[in-house]
């Protein structure tokens, strides 16, 4: 029997206009926005293998240990998940002129389609589904038949999901399509892992929002009554709690200033680092006040002293050791103080993202959003291990290989000095290593987890009306 | 005397709405939202102050420091518009032998920031009062033919023409007293806050700004009232209403500049940076060689100066051309003309952006003049544009384009609403 339902009202969604219409502006958006992506993923592929190529030719000619390693490029190749764009690759970086659009504009994407359109497809196929029926007094007929209430609320959830699927699994379809055509991008098989885990998580993504429709349609009497509950809780879920949640937290965990803490870190390690280096000073000719005099060893009498006495030469050279040791020890002791300082303010930025994220939980678009950007690796997950790995390369193998060669260098030309011209040809080069599809699978079952309770409070919430419904 | 056909028919629309939980279903969530929306975007502004008063304490020039700061103050109508304020003003460090490097931004452009717009008023007009707008229009025609008074009204003196002008005139005031008066009453509570200053000038702005929002959100109301008379279902027009809505708000400007920035690409920030530091790396590198003699460093500076001005320069060229594409392909949307005509009334828009990075690279030359000749640089400022210069430099363009597609779209309506069977 339920079969029988679920196949009536596929049948009517799939012949219906509102149907067809979705079906239409979420196939052609996600083609135009997989061909436009590809473009991009070629263009990027190609500007990156020529920044790497101009940055080979300049090593050749004016590398030189002082000031080289900024000017190596340790960027990552764009993900060959096209479809989802995230964080853009530059994002961290700052210009004079950078392009305006990102600041100004979201970009189109498969995750802002689904985030957008699917989810408004999600609420038209089902504002009406069981009020509908009622206004048109289908629904006490059916419930005539030997039917559970329960099995009438299921065949319309399942038949809901199952279009739901058919028009994502279309639509990915066509986009993977047009990128495998158009980009250049090789697609091994965790990206194909990736492209279905997406797919799956953006079903769970929609379906929660047609569970929406389905408890506003049990719950309200009439279909435009319905549509407009299930309209506004869409906007506050989707276009308001994501955009309104970072601003939020920053109210919770207040972050000073970049300004006020880069000034208070620049006088912590300039400033009161020559205080400390001073008092530290003091007390070193405090020790020897009486027994040796620095001030005297200036003088040309002093000079003089120095050059003619062997045991005032090494009293000299004992208090200028220990004078140097105590600079060394103010800039330790206050560059360790900058360092917690900055720690300190990094924490709390982190703390406030963490906050923010949280708040975003609020809704079920920035859990899909973050899924799907952390399985496409353009996410913030994998920024982070980005910037880890960028890290790690320049203290690790970066730095060890300039020290050997300039120890190689040293030890054929003892005028070898930190401005002369070094061949670092070869020089370890950076790798971009992402994660594995499984890891990132497993880090993104939470999302998984919120977007299913999502899915199960509305249903619950339906069922449970839809017990106590008046079919009448 | 009898009022007019048409005031009457405005009239009965606004208390029709007025009744409806519709309406204060939408008021309820349109004032809360301007509210918190004004309360974050406030907070938000006041954290930018605090660090651009912390930078022009730093931005004093003293001899011997590593260059020169230039600071830029925050924008107090970013309240309502933020756009690229954010960017503007991140702060820069001028110096002859490195050009001219922004520093950090207060909100890291890879944080949660970077992937949700900021919630202003711009953001609540162009994504929230729009669909608010639909949902006011999409039954306006069709709601009254399903209840059968559409053949009622119609029996007596009144033409069709006159019947959607009546409801366009009654269900738009509807909508945008209650949002004008929260609107106001928020910039009331916003002109008490400490540190926020409007002047005069600030006033007209947002005045300009809020009429382009009336505008667009007429341009929203129109479309709702056309495929409500074009439909046979209000569920029908709502549901055409709501992927419409979807595709000019969200599709077509996002696609419309992915499109521009394939048609018209510039390099990326990360190719540009990459550029500007080999060069600089390179300058010390020539400097190193040549013994730091002063002819030689003066010569090496000008040489870095002048890579690094066409480096600016070529892209700026892109760049420009790639905005203008992306503002022409982008017309095809309200609301991406909508977030140009604000952003540049506001003073937190493309050509602003353009304005300030022209004057730092004024500075930038100014400064190594100055430099050359030994003298304490004088303090970077920026002088806002004039706002003659904002409507002329292309907001007046994009008002008009939102004004025709407007009086076109309701036009269609009326000439829609002509043929109409209304039974």
């Amino acid at each position: 029997m339920i079969r029988t339902l679920v196949l009536k009202e596929l049948h009517d969604h799939l012949l219906s206009l509102r149907f067809q219409l979705g079906f239409l502006l979420a196939l052609v958006l996600v083609s135009g926005a997989a061909f436009v992506l590809s473009t991009d993923y070629r263009r990027a592929t190609e500007e990156r293998y020529q920044r790497l190529r101009a940055e080979n030719e300049f090593v050749r000619r004016y590398a030189h240990l002082n000031r080289i390693t900024s000017a190596l490029d340790t960027s990552r190749p764009p993900s060959p998940v096209v479809l989802v764009r995230g964080l853009r690759n530059d994002s961290g970086i700052e210009v004079l002129d950078s392009n305006p659009m990102p600041d100004l504009f979201g970009s189109l994407d498969l995750a802002a389609i689904v985030t957008v359109v699917f989810s408004l497809f999600g609420i038209v196929l089902g504002f009406d589904a069981v009020n509908g029926e009622r206004e048109r007094g289908t629904l006490r007929l059916a419930l005539s038949n030997p039917l559970r209430r329960f099995e009438v609320l299921a065949a319309k959830w399942l038949a809901g999901n199952l279009v739901l699927a058919l028009a994502l699994a279309a639509s990915l379809a066509a986009g993977a399509a047009i990128v495998l055509a158009v980009s250049g991008a090789h697609w091994s098989a965790a990206e194909w892992g990736a492209a279905v885990a997406i797919g799956a998580f953006s079903l769970l993504y929609a379906g929660a929002f047609f569970s929406l429709a389905l408890l506003a349609s049990t719950l309200a009497r009439r279909s435009s009554i319905s549509v407009l509950a299930a309209v506004f809780a869409w906007v506050l879920l989707v276009v308001v709690v994501p955009n309104i949640s970072p601003y939020i937290a920053a109210q919770f965990v207040r972050v000073s200033s970049v300004a006020a803490v880069e000034r208070d870190i620049q006088y912590v390690i300039s400033d009161q680092r020559d205080e400390v280096g001073r008092a530290l000073s003091r007390k070193v000719y405090q020790k020897y006040r009486g027994v040796f005099d620095m001030e005297e060893a200036q003088t040309p009498a002093g000079k003089q002293r120095l050059a003619s006495d062997p045991a005032y030469r090494k009293l000299y050279e004992q208090v200028r050791d220990e004078l140097e040791h105590a600079w060394d020890e103010a800039n330790r002791i206050q560059g360790e103080k900058g360092e917690r300082m900055t720690e300190a303010d990094n924490n709390c930025r982190a703390e406030q993202f963490r906050l923010s994220q949280r708040i975003s939980y609020a809704s079920p678009s920035p859990a899909f959003l973050y899924a799907a950007t952390d399985l496409a690796l353009t996410g913030f997950r994998s920024r982070e291990e980005y910037t880890k790995q960028v890290d790690a390369y320049r203290r690790g193998p970066l730095r060890a290989y300039f020290e050997r060669r300039y120890r190689e260098e040293q030890a054929k030309n003892p005028a070898f000095g930190w401005d002369s011209f070094l061949d670092i040809s070869g020089r370890p080069r950076f790798t971009y290593l992402p994660s594995r599809l499984s890891d990132r699978l497993s880090a993104s079952m939470r999302y998984a987890g919120m977007l299913a309770a999502w899915n199960a409070a509305f249903v619950l919430g339906a069922v449970v009306a839809f017990v106590r419904y008046d079919v009448r | 005397m009898r009022s007019s056909p048409v005031l009457v028919i405005a009239r009965k629309e606004v208390l029709d709405h007025l009744l409806s939980l519709k309406f204060h279903a939408s008021m309820a969530v349109l004032a809360a939202l301007l509210g918190l929306s004004a309360f974050v975007m406030y907070r938000d502004y006041q954290l930018r102050m605090d660090n651009y008063s912390v930078m022009k304490q730093r931005a004093q020039p003293r001899p011997g420091e590593y260059g020169v700061m230039a600071v830029v103050e925050p924008n107090p109508l970013s309240v309502f518009a933020k756009g690229l304020d954010e960017t503007m003003t991140r702060g820069y460090t001028v110096a002859y032998y490195t050009g001219v490097e922004p520093r950090t931004r207060q909100t890291p452009p890879d944080s949660l920031f970077a992937l949700f717009a900021a919630p202003d008023l711009l953001y609540i007009v162009k994504i929230l009062l729009s669909l608010i707008a639909l949902l006011f229009a999409y039954d306006a025609v069709s709601g009254e033919r399903e209840a059968g008074t559409l053949k009622l009204v119609l029996s007596g003196g009144v033409s069709r023409a006159q019947f959607v002008t009546g409801k366009l005139l009654g269900g738009f005031a509807a909508l945008m007293v209650p949002f004008l008066v929260a609107l106001c009453a928020i910039l009331a509570a916003l002109a008490t806050r400490p540190g926020l200053h409007f002047t005069s000038d600030h006033f007209v702005r947002l005045g300009l700004m809020v009429a382009a929002a009336l505008v667009y959100l007429a341009v929203f109301f129109s479309l709702g009232l056309l495929v409500s008379a074009r439909a046979r279902t209000s569920a029908g027009a709502l549901m055409m209403l709501l992927f419409t809505w979807a595709a000019l708000v969200f599709a077509f400007p996002n696609l419309g500049n992915l499109v521009a920035e394939q048609l018209r690409p510039v390099p990326s920030a990360e190719t540009q940076e990459m550029a500007r530091r080999a060069e600089f790396v390179k300058d010390r590198f020539m400097d190193v060689q040549g013994g730091d003699k002063p002819a030689v460093r003066a010569q090496n500076i000008a040489q870095y100066n002048r890579v690094f001005d066409r480096m600016v320069e070529s892209y700026r060229a892109g760049l420009d051309s790639m905005v203008a594409l992306s503002k022409s392909v982008c017309r095809i949307s309200p609301a991406a003309t909508l977030t140009y005509v604000m952003t540049d009334l506001a003073g937190t828009g493309v050509a602003e952006q353009r304005r300030l990075s022209i004057a730092l690279m004024d500075y930038k030359s100014r400064n190594l003049e100055a430099e050359t000749a030994r003298k304490t640089p004088a303090m970077f400022e920026f002088r806002r544009s004039e706002m003659a210069d904002a409507l002329e430099r292309g907001a007046l363009v994009d008002f008009a384009a939102l004004t025709a597609v407007c009086g076109a779209l309701f036009a269609a309506s009326v000439f829609a609403f002509l043929r109409v069977d209304v039974r």
